[in-house]
């Protein structure tokens, strides 16, 4: 896997890479970046930190990981320098006041996509931030294996932090069968 | 994913992965990353510049002159300057270099550049006591060595230069070590908060 990431970094000069790389994962990034600022205006800004990062790192990448997981260690530590410049700033990058709310008993009242994306989105947020950064991993599809690469954590460590959000996530969220 | 992920995780993911979010397109954020790199290079070009030239003509002045006050003021403002070129090539280097390493391995490293700046710190104040303790009884004897008594403009140019420098230095030191207490507190709780949970 390794020989074909290096043959195809080789073959693929700088910029049609990155152009690449934005394409495959922008969505994504956008997503991550939700997990870490609510306000749209800061939230933006971190979006465009993180793709400069991305310019920026992209020469250094000699593929020992897979570009997937290159990109998220990329985002997550641009995400973790947000917090931190805007905690030096007394403001937190996420506002614990804002309620999620929560998900209607009734099933026939169901709520609409964009509904249940934005409560699970606030309840993500509400989470710590070491249970966060690996259900929002979870979310984007990783593995287990993946999500350690991208943490610096052992799967072990993964497993029972995912199991720790997805209790606290129930319990913001309501059980899923609720909203079936 | 999991070997059997259950259907309340797919659900989630499901909603997750389906978020609206609005898109730029790579193109738009390939110009962006474009404009911002050169914005950033020549800003610090320009930082570049302005330092080195103040301090040639600084180091020039000091080296040329012939009055030792003023070689000494040229020579305090030439090290500042240089100082601060340096500290100016450090941080820009620093900003400019992405983390691509893992997210703990990026939170260590920022706990550590933080107690490299606070020895560096600690260093400052020795500088500084050592630049007190060269300084004084060198201005006093530069101008009560003489026969003559200093004139009082000279005298008041020495010490002012002094205790300007020196409470310059201080209340740099002062504020660097308030700004590195904040920063340390901050990276110490990131790090509590990313494994506080197992």
């Amino acid at each position: 896997m390794i020989e074909d990431v290096i043959a195809a970094g080789v073959a693929e000069n700088r910029e049609a890479r990155y152009l690449r790389l934005v394409s495959e994962h922008e969505r994504a990034i956008r997503r991550m970046a939700s997990s870490y600022e609510r306000d749209a205006a800061r939230r933006e800004d971190l979006v465009q930190d993180i793709w400069l990062a991305l310019w920026q790192a992209l020469p250094g990448f000699r593929g020992d990981s897979s570009e997937r997981t290159f990109v998220f260690r990329i985002a997550h530590n641009r995400g973790v320098s947000h917090i931190q410049h805007w905690r030096r700033r007394r403001t937190e990058a996420l506002d614990d006041a804002e309620p999620v709310p929560h998900a209607a008993p009734d099933p026939e009242d169901a709520l609409s996509a964009r509904q249940r994306g934005e409560q699970l989105r606030l309840a993500v947020t509400r989470l710590p931030l070491g249970l966060r950064q690996v259900i929002v991993l979870v979310l984007e599809g990783l593995s287990y294996r993946e999500i350690g690469e991208v943490l610096g954590i052992s799967e072990n460590n993964v497993a029972v932090r995912v199991a720790r959000a997805r209790v606290a996530l129930t319990r913001e969220l309501g059980p899923s069968g609720d909203r079936s | 994913m999991t070997s059997a992920p259950d259907r309340e995780l797919q659900q989630w993911l499901d909603v997750w992965q389906t978020a609206s979010e609005p898109q730029t397109g790579p193109e738009a954020i390939r110009d962006y990353v474009a404009r911002r790199s050169l914005m950033l290079s020549l800003w610090f070009g320009t930082e570049i510049v302005i330092g080195a030239v103040a301090l040639v003509l600084l180091l020039h002045r000091a080296l040329t002159g012939t009055d030792p006050v003023e070689t000494l003021a040229m020579g305090a403002l030439a090290a500042i300057a240089g100082g601060s070129l340096l500290f100016s090539l450090w941080n820009w280097s620093k900003g400019l270099r992405a983390s691509s390493g893992t997210t703990a391995d990026f939170v260590a490293l920022s706990i550590d550049r933080v107690r490299r700046m606070r020895r560096a710190i600690r260093f400052g104040w020795g500088i500084l006591v050592c630049e007190v303790v060269v300084f004084v009884p060198w201005i006093w004897r530069q101008l009560y060595a003489g026969p003559q008594p200093p004139s009082a403009d000279a005298e008041r140019f020495a010490w002012g230069l002094l205790l300007g420098l020196t409470t310059f230095a201080l209340m740099l030191l002062v504020g660097l070590q308030r700004w590195i207490d904040r920063e340390s507190l901050i990276l110490e709780g990131l790090h509590q908060e990313m494994g506080a949970e197992v």
